[in-house]
């Protein structure tokens, strides 16, 4: 047990202690479980968020192509 | 009935765990693995909201965070990728160029 994970284990241990604590002091004023139909997400998605949509898709295409690029091996 | 507490205090623990996994693990693959654990911890928050608050800007966020989690992803094997190759090693505590 180095000093690294005792460092690890205390500073994650007071972090879990304080959101645990403070998620289960505050009173959520949430209402009961529902089920959110699969149109309403798309809807939401393609109708409000199309422009983030697009950007995303623009994101990851640019993460496919720099994936490639920097794991293709070396051609002579 | 369950009560949203429950999906928090997961959500919680699983942060802990992927914090834990990512500040100590020596192999860069379980590294990238508890980040990712971390990230879905995120989106569990998210989806338990948006169904605890009937309002689907929650799941429409999940969607977008977890596309951008596999972006990351795909990037961060490609780097790991090359690491291999040139340094013939993916272990943490030997790649120190960028840290002290």
């Amino acid at each position: 047990m180095n000093r690294q994970k005792v460092a690890s284990i205390v500073s994650i241990a007071a972090l879990l202690v304080i959101v645990l604590g403070s998620l289960l002091v505050v009173n959520w004023h949430a209402g009961d479980i529902s089920q959110i139909g699969t149109e309403k997400v798309a809807s939401a998605l393609f109708d409000d968020y199309g422009i983030a949509f697009l950007v995303i898709g623009l994101v990851m295409f640019t993460a496919m192509l720099g994936g490639v690029f920097l794991a293709k091996e070396d051609e002579k | 009935m369950i009560p949203i507490e429950y999906f928090l205090v997961l959500s919680a623990i699983l942060f802990a765990l992927g914090a834990y996994g990512a500040l100590t693990r020596r192999n860069t693959i379980v590294v990238l693995m508890s980040i990712e654990i971390m990230l879905n911890a995120a989106n569990l928050n998210f989806v338990a909201f948006s169904s605890y608050f009937n309002d689907v800007r929650g799941q429409v966020f999940a969607l977008f965070s977890i596309a951008i989690a596999a972006a990351e992803v795909a990037v961060g094997l490609a780097i790991l990728l090359n690491l291999m190759k040139t340094r013939e090693t993916i272990d943490l505590q030997e790649i120190h160029i960028l840290r002290w």
